[in-house]
């Protein structure tokens, strides 16, 4: 920030003017508003939580620094053109190695190099051209050494991520500081991506007008995936995992609910290896992508093997390289590397091993233990071709906001790259800047495995022509679509038991919420004693409650105590909110922002008040109560924003035969009752169905079987009724299949049993006998309605898992869609 | 010159159907000086709806195919004519000592060898089948002396026993039971000249169903097969010798292809959607012509 002699660079005037008017205090204020977008844009912590409480360590929230970095327009001209130079070389060199190796044949790079490298993947390996690049995409890792120059510190071929995380920087820092952007001309980010996207639809095969562009992910449990859901949104592009693709005739299709749809173009944003277990690693992948990338059938971005450019022990060869390969010397300098497996650069660590820091020869970002630095000195370092040395450099620093001031720290930037629709490579003006923190110290040889808050990265511009309008984009004209057949499978799979979880969730909450205002309300009536016994009763049926402790007396301190621990952080409702959980993650690219936000709150919410454990019946009660309110809220925004498409539908489907089940099993138990008592199951079937108003707005006080019975059961204007559920699953079946479909038959000719079982409550002498005698009857229409929704989800959202020829049958391995049979359910 | 024809079947039965199968065949004899592909063809049953012929990163010719009709059998048939005289190797007093070969392997003129001096996953770095590789290799002696060696001490010290192992069984394993097949050997071998600084290469391939006149019968007819190529320096470059028969490849042997081991030139690899348990028989038949 500041020159040689002490005073301020003319470029940080206008910004440092810009916080001073706004005052450091509020600057502060500012920032921590900055942290808590993050948390709350950064899928909700809680889950991130939840989900690194699996694999047992803990996820750090993103954090952006409130202070952006800043880069002259020359600065930023000069980084771009030895980057792009740079990316033309490792292309090259990429090409070369997979095809004719002439690098090797003329020693330019030594081949034990190469065939070391695990990133080398050997099935990529082929004779011919490639009709499309290998490498369309490339980020950089940068150090500003005193000098001031950049320097290169490692390349990211193969997935280069935080572009995603550097277009969301942008956008939070936007939203929540705007007067610092107007001091000055920031060039804007969305003309990268808009040339980036020309350069995919540049790639697909000709005569393909409207390609299909894919980013492949490896999913919602994997930790890059915030990234790619920023990315896929950034780029307008579909997000896809392995599991949603399949190879037939040669060519990758999306399964979707409507068939199968040809991809042309996959961003591939999961390790190369991981992309075709019958050419790579066995269990993931897509099989036979490979062979459809080789033919061209699918273009494949960067190709698989990519990484293989990324090898710190290839930087000392490069210089070479690029005379060979671009009849160029490296404009951009990087940081200096010997390669341990050439006994000449052996020597030189011998004679000064402080002054270099070892390495992995292989990864970018993979320190090596000292011992290994002892080895070489004395000379028996075994297998010394996996080791590269690098002569650290100090960085050098830049104002960070600490509290309210501003404090030097030492940071590294990454640069973006993406080939456009011409085949030129354009950077990103923009970048994803790091703070080093004690890291930088002592100079920095490789970028570290653990970094510091974030930075935007600020490109000036002197001129506003700078600022670009969207290229003319190779999509033709789009047809007006209104259906959303073509969600994949998994979508829909995964949508459903959200939207079956959050059903159950809820209902589960009532039951507890009703018995609990009755524990507290002390001595009980009679009528309440029985109304407690049948509330306990479902509560067991609906897996809240083991079956020991409903079955205690409804007076005793037995039941509080077994509701207590059904409720606290070992508990069957913090387990149903972990399920809500589940499925949520992988579908956040389906949901609008505020359900997002609002299934967000419910897991914090739930998690909260559920966790603490020795909270009294009320804090349960006042518990239970949130939740219901959370579900509804969900509920409500479900039916008002969400599109009535693929996801919705499944979501819909989820939730009403989750209710149908729920509903039937419920007054099942509650008519469980001799006639003389079964009016406190009526009134029961009443609230459980929330329908206590409406029922004395129709009939006043007077409690009759039929009345009860045609209100929860068969009005099919009733959106807790068990018929109007029965009736929305027919539907939604209806709408999904075509006409006639046996399992929409199937539903509505179950959606028309709960008339038929008032009927007969109806027409019977005595009501309330009759209403006696139904229990049997709900039972069985649960467990048809059970036997529908296996129907259901063998159509539509099941999923085989692939295993290799030879390999033992074995139980599957739980995939991501899997819900690893919890609890008393099937899923 | 010896002619043979060649008859390779592999069938595999499923329990319940496949509805998805895609494969990758390492399964064409290859073309090589000493080796002459008359007639080669593949036949795989059920009917593919995608195949395509290429090359991997070693050479080898292979087939990538996928079977998209449920089937609950798979039947893959090699049947070829190959004509085979492989060079004699050079006297083993004029190949080099092994460890000028070894340096060799890390100059320019090692280019293509060094990636099999390099260990690799089911042949890797083992202490072990070093040590014992490395009683035929004292201080100066030549290449091809200690690697004839070393042939007949595996012939000797380990017994020819199917079943001891299966194809996921390390070396170190192979290396103390003392027992296996010519796959284990070869890896024992190819692990054992790699943590010497040697190139080894894993080869696929088969050796002939009856012996010449007047010899026994050899180890490993009747099913895939596998030796080991050396190398023995820029000037005399590759020979094959089969550790398991002690043999000196030259007119018993038609080889497929080679690798780094097994995984790399695997005859029938696949990945399958359903199918249940799995069986599978394997015939072989190597007869001159």
């Amino acid at each position: 920030m500041v020159d040689g002699q002490g005073r301020i660079r003319p470029v940080w005037k206008p910004l440092l003017g810009a916080f001073s008017a706004l005052g450091y205090g509020s600057l502060a204020q500012r920032a921590r508003r900055l942290d808590r977008a993050f948390e709350e844009e950064s899928v909700a912590t809680v889950l991130e939580a939840s989900a690194a409480g699996e694999r047992g360590r803990t996820r750090r929230p993103w954090r952006c620094d409130a202070v952006p970095l800043i880069l002259t327009a020359a600065d930023f001209a000069a980084l771009e053109a030895g980057l792009a130079q740079r990316a033309r070389l490792l292309s090259a060199v990429l090409d070369d190695l997979y095809g004719p190796q002439t690098l090797l044949a003329s020693g330019a790079v030594p081949a034990r190099l190469v065939y070391a490298n695990p990133h080398y993947l050997r099935p990529c390996h082929e004779p011919g051209q490639r009709p499309f690049p290998r490498l369309t995409f490339y980020g950089a890792d940068l150090v500003r050494g005193p000098d001031g120059r950049w320097r290169v510190l490692a390349d990211r071929c193969g997935g280069a991520n935080g572009v995603g995380f550097a277009a969301e920087n942008r956008a939070l820092l936007g939203r929540i500081l705007p007067e610092i952007f107007r001091p000055m001309q920031v060039r804007t980010l969305r003309p990268f991506f808009d040339a980036w996207l020309a350069g995919l639809q540049a790639l697909a095969p000709e005569g393909v007008d409207n390609p299909r562009i894919a980013l492949m992910t490896g999913g919602a449990r994997q930790e890059t995936w915030l990234e790619h859901l920023f990315l896929s949104r950034e780029l307008g592009l579909e997000l896809v995992e392995p599991g949603d693709l399949t190879v037939r005739g040669g060519e990758v299709f999306l399964k979707t609910l409507r068939g199968l749809r040809r991809v042309d173009v996959i961003l591939r944003r999961i390790k190369g290896s991981a992309c075709d277990p019958l050419e790579f690693e066995p269990g993931v992948g897509v099989p036979g992508l490979m062979g459809a990338h080789r033919a061209g059938a699918v273009r494949m971005v960067n190709s698989p093997g990519s990484m293989a450019a990324e090898a710190p022990g290839l930087h000392p060869y490069l210089p070479a390289a690029a005379r060979q390969l671009l009849g160029q010397d490296l404009d951009l300098p990087q940081v200096e590397t010997l390669w341990l497996g050439d006994a000449a650069a052996r020597e030189r660590l011998r004679a000064a091993p402080e002054a270099w820091r070892l390495r992995s020869a292989f990864e970018p970002s993979e320190a090596v233990r000292l011992g290994a630095l002892e080895a070489f000195a004395a000379a028996n370092a075994a297998e010394p071709w996996r080791y590269a040395a690098t002569r650290p450099v100090p960085p050098s620093a830049a104002p960070t906001l600490v509290g309210e001031r501003l404090t030097p720290a030492s940071l590294i930037l990454r640069m973006f790259l993406a080939r456009d629709s011409s085949g030129e490579w354009r950077a990103m003006p923009g970048g994803l800047a790091h703070v080093l923190g004690e890291a930088g110290q002592e100079g920095i040889a490789m970028p570290p495995a653990r970094r510091g808050a974030a930075k935007d990265v600020w490109v000036l511009t002197e001129d506003s022509a700078d600022i670009m309008g969207p290229p003319a984009s190779r999509a033709a004209t789009l047809a007006i679509r209104r259906s959303s057949g073509e969600l994949p499978s998994r979508v829909a799979d995964e949508v459903y038991w959200l939207g079956r979880y959050l059903e159950r969730l809820e209902a589960a909450a009532r039951l507890t919420r009703a018995l609990l205002q009755r524990l507290l309300r002390g001595a009980a009536l009679p009528r309440e004693m029985a109304e407690i016994r049948i509330l306990a009763r479902c509560l067991a049926a609906a897996g809240v409650l083991d079956a020991q402790g409903a079955a205690s007396p409804p007076d005793g301190a037995l039941l509080p105590r077994a509701i207590m621990a059904a409720a606290g952080p070992t508990g069957a409702l913090l387990q149903m909110v972990e399920w809500v959980e589940r499925p949520q993650a992988a579908v956040r690219d389906r949901l609008t922002h505020d359900m997002w936000a609002a299934l967000a709150q419910l897991s914090q919410e739930g998690r909260a008040k559920l966790g603490r454990g020795s909270a009294g019946l009320d804090a349960l009660a006042e518990a239970a109560t949130a939740i219901i309110r959370a579900c509804t809220n969900l509920a409500g925004l479900a039916a008002e924003n969400m599109v009535r498409g693929g996801a919705w539908m499944f979501l819909d489907l989820g939730r009403r035969i989750e209710r149908a089940q729920g509903t039937a099993r419920s007054i099942g138990h509650a008519l469980s009752e001799p006639p003389g008592r079964i009016e406190a199951g009526l009134r029961l079937a009443l609230e459980i169905c929330d329908s206590t108003l409406t029922y004395r707005a129709r009939y006043l006080a007077t409690v009759q079987a039929a009345p009860v019975l045609d209100l929860v059961l068969a009005d099919p204007g009733n959106p807790r009724a068990l018929a109007f559920q029965l009736q929305a699953v027919a539907d939604r079946l209806a709408e999904l299949g075509e006409p006639g479909d046996r399992l929409a038959v199937t539903a509505a000719a179950l959606a028309a049993r709960p008339q038929a079982l008032v009927d007969a409550v109806r027409t019977a002498p005595d009501g309330l006998v009759a209403a006696s005698e139904l229990p049997d009857a709900l039972l069985a229409l649960e467990s048809e309605i059970g036997a529908l929704s296996d129907t259901v989800a063998r159509r539509y959202v099941s999923h085989v898992q692939p295993r290799a020829l030879g390999e033992e049958e074995e139980p599957a391995p739980p995939s991501a869609a899997a819900g690893e049979g919890q609890g008393p359910f099937t899923r | 010159m010896t002619r043979y024809a060649l008859r390779h079947a592999t069938l595999y039965r499923y329990a319940t159907p496949v509805d998805l199968a895609t494969h990758l065949l390492h399964l064409a004899p290859r073309a090589v000086p000493g080796q002459t592909v008359r007639s080669a063809t593949l036949a795989v049953s059920p009917a593919t709806s995608f195949r395509r012929n290429g090359q991997d990163h070693f050479g080898n010719g292979v087939a990538w195919l996928s079977i998209e009709q449920p089937h609950d059998r798979l039947e893959v048939v090699l049947e070829a004519e190959v004509e085979v005289a492989f060079a004699p190797p050079p006297p083993p007093a004029e190949t080099p000592p092994w460890e000028e070969v070894r340096r060799a392997a890390d100059d320019l003129a090692g280019v293509e060898a060094v990636e099999f001096a390099l260990p690799s996953p089911l042949a890797p770095a083992d202490a072990g089948a070093g040590t014992y590789a490395a009683q035929s290799f004292p201080p100066g002696r030549p290449v091809l002396a200690g690697l004839l060696d070393l042939i007949a001490r595996i012939r000797r010290d380990f017994a020819f026993r199917p079943g001891v192992t299966t194809i996921s069984t390390p070396v170190s394993q192979v290396l103390t039971g003392r027992a296996g097949v010519c796959q284990d050997f070869a890896h024992l071998m190819i692990a054992g000249l790699r943590a010497l600084g040697l190139p080894a290469r894993y080869c696929s391939g088969y050796v002939r169903t009856r012996p010449p006149p007047g010899q026994q019968r050899r180890q490993g007819a009747d099913q895939s097969h596998a030796w080991v190529g050396c190398w023995l320096g820029p000037h005399h470059g590759w020979v094959d010798l089969d550790p398991t028969n002690d043999l000196v490849v030259r007119d018993e042997h038609v080889l497929l292809g080679w690798g780094r081991d097994y995984a790399d030139v695997s005859p029938v690899k696949g990945i399958l959607l359903g199918g249940g348990r799995q069986a599978l028989e394997v015939s072989v038949d190597l007869v001159e012509a």
